[in-house]
């Protein structure tokens, strides 16, 4: 009688009604750069602590920590911490109860690539370990590390925020990757933008599993046509709208699932398909692919040859099957022929010898055919490896 | 050319099973001539790599064109000439029309609905196809066994037992070797028709068998219900997400599922066929079918063709128990079908035991410590539960089971129930007791591809089911 009017009313009052809190993300920064330190922070350990133009240089000889007071009344719920090293350096967002008589610390573990500041996000709200009591938070160092902090901020949002991004996150689709073929994801359901930005970034995934909530709803509906009168016509009638429900969720979750496939396929399309051969990458595999046909050509004369890449899996039995009849192995003794994949820390030494860390690993020799700065094909002045397979 | 390639690669096969199946079916056809197309598409491959496995393991030839073209087109001539004479030929312009079932008369709306679904399935295949023809071999399985075996076979021109691994050690026998050289020899083929190793010519074929699964599914759904609801029931086909991925990618999985899925619909159709001339050739095409599954992967030998030969047991004994055959017919009734089993599926299950090649896949089922494993199970319900890679099929299928009770167990239907029941449950069991497998069920390497063999069985029985308990009269 009234339509759809007396919905929206109360809609557009609830939302009114609201505090305008409920709209709001909420941030604590700590700045490190000279002059604008806003916080009172300790050295405890083995770790010196350096003012700095860029932020607050931090140097341990045994494990350090830097810490500050929290605010009692604010619970964040992720981190974004820049922060820049020199060298490669692994450091942890760390945190201690005050009421924990222990002192026992809690962390989140983050790598620091070396040169400019890098912004690390984390969330938080999803760890069991980070609860709302009174704490102190910073960052934690092993022994003989440098980095200099710049900023930490931390991030609060309000509930309807929080909503709204976990309906977000049933939209965050997976990538297409080595372990796709096994088993899906699928929609993970994340607390805040920070989670669900880094949804699938860890295995398994930081998100809430949204199936397990649509496959409970369904089975409390199924489990309430147990109420219904077994003989009557209105089972039937229960049946049929249980069933629509049934196809409705089913719509929902194909779209979802179908449009991850698609968008791999479009991702595969718009990478590796239609970008030319010296531009394009595959998945997780970079341009391993047009490596191996490039190299080919060197290799159709070898039974074996000495194989290097930047780990064993995948590339080794990948390159077995891409380079049949020649084999990629590691007889460093009998084979004349080095491949090198993706490891700027073999090249051709002053003698002409491969080295790898200062260590000379093969026989003089020359580079056949260079594919990119660390990839290229080395064949050695020694006698020839074995040729093809016979019959 | 690759096209031109796997066109003709796979046409010599689809005739080859063709006429064997016009043979098997003899003066009284049973399948439409769709379905026959379908069935020959699926089955053919594997049928040609069968018959060149055969006179390349007894030494007659080598796995080159003339070894590969030689014994197929003469099996194929003698098929030919046999079918001529037991008039299969002419009783195939007889052929099976089964008349139109009529479906609902459906509103604009409704039509409209149906047509998207049509539209997004298509979108879905052409863009995994494109995919699956454009991208090299990326998947594990692909590249150290499925196609690294196919090379090794067309490079040596031999059924290599031994992978060399580099460094002179060699992947053994025990290994990826045990499982059957079908899919390899298929690969090796179409290679050697096109002369040269080529990508999408060696992971494009795997669609013959998902498009082949997604087309049998149609035409089995069809003889029972409309149009319209045997669309539907291939829209929910293509929307199991892990079915899809496999569909489109160069894995076995579907290879074998497809091949089951004719096993299993064959002994459906045979339990519900009211004549004995009809039960006898769909039990006889079910058995030619069961000896190339076995000739697919190693779970059809341990786990699918132990159930399958129980349900051929359970129809033969009400068809007994209904008298549509007697005491008589009895033994003709088993023996055939039984025989074309033996010559179709026994040369691999000896060339096993005679080479040492395990049972069970990579790993042998003999030599595997057993034990409860407890996390087995936890993971095992998790990605039941938690996972979509089959909607909600593994929630929906219990669930209908329940509400239509003893129902589901009735023959003939009940073939279907029973087999889907006791295959889920013992590879859950093998998960959870066999102590390297319950690792793989905890990392989710193993156990949903397990079930990706049933997935199409189990749809077809969930929305069978569903039908009959919502639709049909109690």
């Amino acid at each position: 009688m009234f339509g759809k009017r007396p919905f929206v009313f109360a809609l557009a009052f609830f939302l009114l009604s609201l505090p305008a809190g409920a709209f709001a993300k909420d941030s604590l920064i700590f700045e490190f750069s000279e002059g604008k330190v806003n916080a009172t922070w300790t050295g405890h350990g083995l770790i010196k602590m350096q003012k700095d133009p860029a932020g607050v240089i931090l140097s341990t000889t045994g494990t350090g920590i830097f810490l500050t007071d929290l605010p009692e009344d604010f619970y964040p719920q992720a981190a974004e911490v820049t922060v820049s090293a020199k060298r490669r350096e692994q450091i942890y967002f760390v945190w201690i109860y005050k009421d924990d008589p222990e002192r026992e610390n809690f962390d989140v573990p983050m790598t620091v690539p070396p040169g400019k500041p890098n912004v690390i996000l984390f969330s938080l709200s999803d760890r069991k370990d980070w609860k709302s009591r009174p704490k102190e938070i910073g960052l934690a160092l092993p022994p003989n590390t440098e980095v200099i902090a710049h900023r930490i901020e931390l991030i609060s949002w309000s509930p309807l925020e929080m909503f709204f991004d976990r309906i977000k996150s049933f939209w965050t689709m997976d990538s297409y990757a080595p372990y796709s073929i096994n088993f899906l994801w699928g929609p993970e359901l994340a607390s805040n933008p920070v989670q669900r930005k880094v949804l699938f970034d860890s295995q398994p995934p930081a998100g809430f599993s949204a199936t397990l909530i649509l496959n409970s709803a369904l089975l409390l509906l199924a489990i309430s046509a147990l109420f219904f009168d077994k003989a009557g016509r209105q089972r039937k009638r229960f049946y049929k709208i249980a069933a629509g429900l049934f196809f409705l969720f089913w719509l929902v979750l194909d779209l979802r699932m179908s449009s991850e496939f698609l968008s791999w396929t479009a991702h595969d399309y718009r990478t590796f398909i239609s970008e030319p051969v010296n531009a394009r990458t595959f998945r997780d595999r970079g341009r391993f692919y047009d490596f191996a046909e490039y190299v080919r050509p060197y290799l159709f004369d070898r039974s074996s040859y000495v194989f290097f890449a930047t780990s064993m899996w995948p590339y080794l039995g990948n390159m077995r099957y891409l380079t049949y009849p020649a084999i990629p192995g590691i007889d460093y003794d009998n084979d004349d022929t080095w491949v090198i994949y993706g490891r700027p820390d073999v090249t051709v030494g002053t003698s002409n010898n491969l080295v790898m860390d200062n260590e000379i690993i093969s026989e003089p020799g020359r580079i056949l055919v260079r594919f990119d700065d660390s990839s290229f094909v080395f064949r050695t002045f020694q006698k020839p490896s074995p040729g093809p397979l016979s019959e | 050319m690759n096209l031109i390639a796997l066109t003709f690669g796979l046409a010599l096969p689809a005739a080859l099973a063709w006429t064997a199946m016009l043979l098997i079916e003899k003066d009284k056809p049973v399948l439409t001539p769709a379905e026959r197309v379908v069935w020959a598409l699926i089955l053919g491959p594997a049928f040609f790599a069968f018959i060149a496995f055969l006179t390349h393991i007894l030494g007659l030839t080598k796995l080159n064109l003339i070894g590969f073209i030689a014994p197929n087109l003469m099996v194929f001539f003698v098929l030919a000439v046999f079918a001529k004479r037991k008039g299969a030929f002419s009783a195939y312009k007889n052929r099976v029309r089964p008349g139109k079932i009529p479906g609902p008369v459906l509103s604009r709306p409704v039509m409209v609905f149906l047509g998207i679904l049509g539209i997004w399935t298509a979108v879905k295949i052409i863009a995994g196809a494109i995919d699956l023809w454009s991208v090299p071999t990326y998947w594990d399985d692909s590249f150290n066994n499925w196609n690294m075996r196919g090379k090794l076979f067309y490079e040596t021109e031999r059924l290599e037992l031994k992978i060399p691994n580099g460094n002179g050690y060699i992947q053994t026998a025990e290994g990826v070797s045990s499982y059957p050289p079908a899919l390899p020899l298929i690969k090796t083929w179409l290679s050697t028709l096109r002369g040269g190793w080529q990508e999408p010519l060696v992971n494009g074929v795997h669609l013959v068998w998902f498009i082949g699964l997604i087309a049998a599914f149609y035409l089995y759904v069809l003889r029972k219900h409309s149009r319209s609801f045997s669309f539907l029931g291939v829209y929910m086909l293509v929307s199991l997400p892990l079915l899809l991925v496999h569909g489109m990618n160069p894995y076995a999985e579907v290879f074998l599922a497809s091949h089951l899925f004719l096993t299993v619909i064959s002994l459906l159709n045979a339990a519900e066929a009211q004549s004995s001339g009809e039960s006898s050739a769909w039990l006889k095409l079910s058995a030619f079918s069961l000896g190339l599954l076995l000739f697919t992967k190693n779970e059809s030998s341990v786990i699918y063709a132990p159930v399958i030969l129980l349900l051929a047991a359970w129809i033969t004994r009400e068809k007994l128990k209904s008298g549509q055959i007697d005491r008589d017919a009895l033994k003709r009734f088993i023996a055939i079908p039984i025989a074309i089993l033996a010559a179709v599926g026994l040369p691999w299950l000896a060339f096993k035991w005679l080479n040492g090649l395990t049972f069970g896949n990579a790993k042998a089922v003999s030599n595997m410590g057993v034990g409860f494993s407890f996390p087995a199970l936890k993971a095992i319900w998790f990605q039941l539960s938690s996972e979509p890679n089959w909607l909600f099929l593994p929630l929906l299928l219990p669930v209908i089971l329940f509400f239509t009770g003893k129902n589901s167990f009735k023959y003939p239907q009940g073939l279907l129930t029973v087999f889907i029941l006791i295959c889920f449950a013992v590879q859950v069991s093998i998960f959870i007791i066999a102590i390297p497998l319950a690792r793989e069920a905890v990392m989710q390497t193993g156990f949903n591809r397990g079930l990706l063999h049933l997935a199409p069985l189990a749809l077809l029985l969930m929305i069978l089911s569903a039908r009959r308990l919502i639709w049909e009269p109690d």
